[in-house]
């Protein structure tokens, strides 16, 4: 941790050594943090502002806070500037015209789910309100504390802990609403007007829920 | 049961790891360096190719641009995600497999297929197209209705070639197809193209539910398709098979014949629900796409299956069916005004804007160099050993080709030839069908008759190719692409279309000598097939396909052993075309000689026939074929002239003005360092010029011709 610290100091000294190693390390925890909420360019793009605020702002980190959670805080605003700049050009969830396979507007993953479980688990994460998803990202998957969600998130840690909970009710909620949804698999589309009128409401609720 | 729902509380496993896409990573981290810290990026690799960049991705996997250091050439790498365990990697290896076998103009071709290093990914690596999508393309101009036809027309003989193959697109849509800058077009993306198993269903694994495995038609994964061009069938039973890719096909010609797709909504709920009610709106009144395609059109969007076309091939048959009657409209015109080419000529300048004397000429041309390739009895297939030189068909397209006030001119051209050039073909059909071990022979007779004229009843009856084959031959004829053994067959129906003896004894031998020649059953046919009587297959009348038979034949033979040509341009016609009389070697010389006279009183094209007459004699003769390697070069045909020159040379490569003319030849096309392999050829023999062209070539190239 240490480490890590003394590595970003050293990168905004100027010194371009630590600047590489550091990116090394936490490349695949920012641009992953992207992927799965974005499409490909931006996720590149969005990542790269992201390590260029980190080294050009002289914030201080707080204790107990590693580098990582940092890093993922400024993704996170990243992030949000980057809806707020979407929701600006008022563009449509959904391009008839592209592939069903991958876009769905803003939120489009550039991630490829491998096999069906990790599909449903990143569709289901991707029912959630955006601070909710956050929270079990970082949690489960980037093993945050509750003080470094706190921090990520901007809210309280009693917050974080109330918020995991709910988080975990509404992933069982969007599994089971997925699970009964006829899914995108071919050989399960017997009745098209159910699944387009569950396809409706997934395009229309995922502007209503956000943040 | 365990509902995926309770799992949930068994929260750990249930969410696993955040999925990870380790080649985009060390992409990105390669670029953000450079960017980020001003670092030389370390290379990224895939089995032997270098990545570049990430083009894009879709449902199935990521598009990368890179480049293989052994080929010295970029290609584009699909990484394919599916794997969940080795039976999904090895489904998609054999996907992969699948499509590296279609080798076909208008599909993408395949260059590697295998597994990246972490053992779960398969990669796909393709030709890297320089062109613009179909989407692109149309929007860059005002696209004239054949044009686009032309364009879908290519597209659609890809789809066609996957269809014999066994596999299906299931995402057919514009941004699928490439229109490259060389002017072909491709089809792309067959990322979704699975083999369709009527039978078998493929790896079905226990978590499917019990409804996907009764389903025989579809193969099992995730449905994808752009809503927009997805079938009805595809949409509401997840059926796809050849028949939804010609729906698909169907919606982008409609798009891009009249600027907007048949079936429109502004989402994708709006746009499927659209698709099913499968009602397309009547074109625009300002359209100018003639009815006949517009039926076309609506016919491949029939809801029902069985309403469309039976196959890609019937389809891309109605799409160009204005080719066929438009040839017919003028032969029947040029019939009932006792058509000699003279009087065609005649009529059709009496409504049309006056052709240059050039424009006549450059017609009268290739029409000759029809005649001579039809002499070597190059037909369809060129010679094995120069697969790029001209044949018959190929000058006939040519001539079909010609933009301008001479187009109507050179069309009537191009109908006479074809019609004649057929009608050779089936009688060369003919009389080896009766024969015995003829009928295989006959057969690509036929088959080669219909290249020129698919309308042949009696031709079709006896050919043993498919609609779908012969279509392939066409293509192939048209861009010469065809494969060695192909070229060997052809050579063999060469060979027993020669009429005289000798030569096609020598012929015969020459092919079955070769290393790569035919099978020896074939050869044995062959040869038995040789010994006996030529066949009286010369062209001396002209074609009785049609109604009536044509009245004053076309000029004709000339006494062969009169080596001087008319000097009008019609005659350039005949020499070539005479009676079977073999130029025995003195008269060789005698033909050259006049050719050269022919040449420096300025009739080149004449020149031109005569030396053909004289290689028809005598392959090798050097003389002949510097000669004509002269007259090509003087019109800048520099191509050509490379051809003859080279051979010039192989017939004597002491002789250092050839090395020069080949040298000279190769400069035009920018081809410097095969120019300087002749040039320095020829200053080691001793030629004055060559000190000079070398010097000429270093101030090109910047090189220095002293080793």
């Amino acid at each position: 941790m240490e480490d890590d610290l003394a590595l970003l100091q050293a990168w905004r000294r100027g010194e371009r050594d630590a600047g590489s190693r550091l990116l090394r390390r936490h490349l695949g925890t920012v641009y992953g943090f992207f992927a799965n909420k974005v499409v490909a360019e931006a996720a590149e793009e969005l990542t790269q502002r992201t390590f260029e605020t980190c080294v050009e702002t002289r914030d201080q980190i707080y204790d107990g806070v590693t580098v990582r959670a940092y890093l993922l805080g400024i993704a996170r605003n990243k992030l949000l500037q980057h809806h707020d700049e979407w929701r600006r050009r008022g563009s449509k969830a959904v391009q008839a015209g592209e592939s069903l396979a991958g876009a769905m507007g803003p939120t489009a993953s550039s991630i490829v789910a491998r096999g069906d479980q990790q599909r449903l688990v990143l569709r289901a994460l991707a029912r959630l309100p955006l601070d909710f998803q956050v929270a079990v990202e970082l949690f489960y998957w980037e093993s945050l504390s509750v003080l470094e969600i706190a921090h990520v998130l901007a809210i309280a840690e009693g917050t974080v802990k109330s918020r995991l909970a709910r988080a975990r009710g509404m992933l069982k909620q969007a599994v089971a609403e997925l699970d009964a949804e006829p899914a995108l698999t071919d050989s399960t589309i017997r009745d098209l007007d159910k699944w387009i009128a569950s396809m409706r409401r997934h395009v229309e609720g995922d502007d209503a829920d956000a943040g | 049961m365990p509902t995926p729902a309770d799992a949930v509380d068994d929260d750990r496993d249930w969410l696993g790891d955040r999925p990870r896409d380790p080649v985009a990573e060390q992409l990105v981290l390669q670029r953000l360096e450079s960017k980020l810290l001003e670092r030389r990026p370390v290379a990224v690799m895939i089995s032997r190719y270098l990545l570049l960049g990430k083009i894009g991705s879709g449902g199935l996997g990521s598009v990368y641009e890179a480049y293989d250091p052994q080929l010295d050439r970029k290609l584009a790498i699909k990484v394919l995600h599916d794997g969940k365990d080795a039976d999904g990697t090895a489904r998609l290896l054999r996907e992969g497999q699948a499509l590296a076998r279609l080798a076909h103009p208008n599909v993408v071709a395949v260059h590697d297929v295998g597994v990246v290093e972490d053992g779960q990914s398969v990669f796909i690596a393709m030709e890297r197209v320089d062109g613009l999508t179909l989407a692109d393309w149309l929007a860059a101009q005002p696209r004239r209705w054949p044009d686009v036809r032309d364009v879908m027309v290519q597209a659609g003989r890809g789809l066609l070639a996957a269809h014999e193959a066994g596999l299906v697109h299931r995402d057919f849509k514009p941004a699928n197809v490439l229109v490259g800058a060389d002017g072909r077009v491709r089809v792309l993306d067959f990322g979704l193209a699975r083999a369709v198993q009527t039978a078998e269903i493929e790896s079905a694994s226990t978590d499917a539910p019990p409804a996907a495995i009764g389903s025989s038609i579809t193969a099992t994964g995730t449905l994808m398709g752009t809503p927009a061009y997805m079938a009805p069938e595809q949409i509401v039973r997840g059926e796809v098979g050849p028949r939804a890719d010609q729906f698909g096909f169907c919606v982008a010609l409609h798009e891009a014949l009249y600027g907007a797709r048949p079936f429109l909504g502004d989402d994708v709920v709006q746009t499927l629900l659209a698709v099913r009610r499968c009602e397309p709106p009547p074109p625009p009144a300002s359209s100018r796409v003639p009815a006949w395609l517009h039926r076309v059109v609506l016919r491949g969007l029939a809801k029902d299956p069985a309403a469309r076309f039976a196959g890609m091939a019937e389809l891309l048959d109605a799409m160009m069916q204005d080719q066929r009657s438009r040839r017919r409209q003028r032969l029947g015109g040029a019939i009932a005004l006792l058509a000699t080419a003279a009087l065609a000529v005649a009529v059709t300048l009496a409504l049309r804007p006056e052709p240059t004397a050039e424009e006549l000429e450059r017609v009268d041309r290739i029409a000759a160099e029809a005649r001579a390739a039809a002499a070597h009895r190059w037909f369809v297939y060129p010679p094995i050993d120069d697969p790029d030189a001209s044949t018959a068909y190929r000058k006939v397209r040519e001539l079909e080709s010609q933009d301008g006030a001479v187009d109507a001119i050179a069309e009537d051209r191009a109908a006479e030839l074809r019609d004649e050039f057929a009608a050779t073909l089936v009688r060369l059909g003919d009389e080896y069908w009766a024969r015995e071990g003829g009928a295989a022979f006959a057969s690509d007779y036929y088959a080669a008759a219909l290249v020129f004229d698919p309308d042949l009843e009696h031709a079709r009856q006896r050919t043993t190719l498919s609609p779908g084959e012969l279509h392939a031959l066409t293509d192939k004829a048209d861009d010469a692409s065809f494969s060695p053994a192909e070229l060997v067959a052809g050579e063999s129906l060469a060979v027993l279309a020669e009429d005289d003896p000798d030569r096609r004894r020598a012929r015969t031998d020459a092919l079955l000598e070769r290393p790569d020649g035919p099978a020896p059953s074939t050869g044995a046919r062959l040869q038995a097939l040789v010994e006996r009587e030529p066949p009286v297959a010369t062209t001396r009348e002209p074609p009785v396909a049609r109604a009536a038979p044509l009245e004053p034949t076309p000029p004709t033979a000339i006494a062969p052993e009169v080596p001087v040509a008319r000097s009008d341009g019609d005659a350039l016609e005949s020499p070539v075309h005479a009676s079977p009389t073999t130029a025995r070697r003195e008269d060789v010389d005698a033909l050259v000689a006049a050719a050269k006279r022919e040449s420096d009183a300025g009739r080149a094209d004449a020149a031109e026939a005569l030396l053909h007459r004289a290689l028809r004699a005598d392959r090798d003769h050097a003389a002949a074929l510097a000669a004509l390697a002269h007259l090509y070069f003087e019109a800048a045909q520099y191509h050509a002239a490379i051809r003859f020159a080279a051979r010039a040379v192989a017939a004597a490569p002491k002789q250092s003005s050839y090395r020069i003319l080949l040298g000279d030849a190769h400069f035009r096309v920018l081809a410097y360092d095969d120019a300087r392999v002749q040039y320095e050829r020829a200053l080691a023999l001793g030629h004055r010029s060559a000190a000079k062209r070398l010097e000429l070539l270093d101030e090109r190239t910047g090189g220095s011709s002293a080793r």
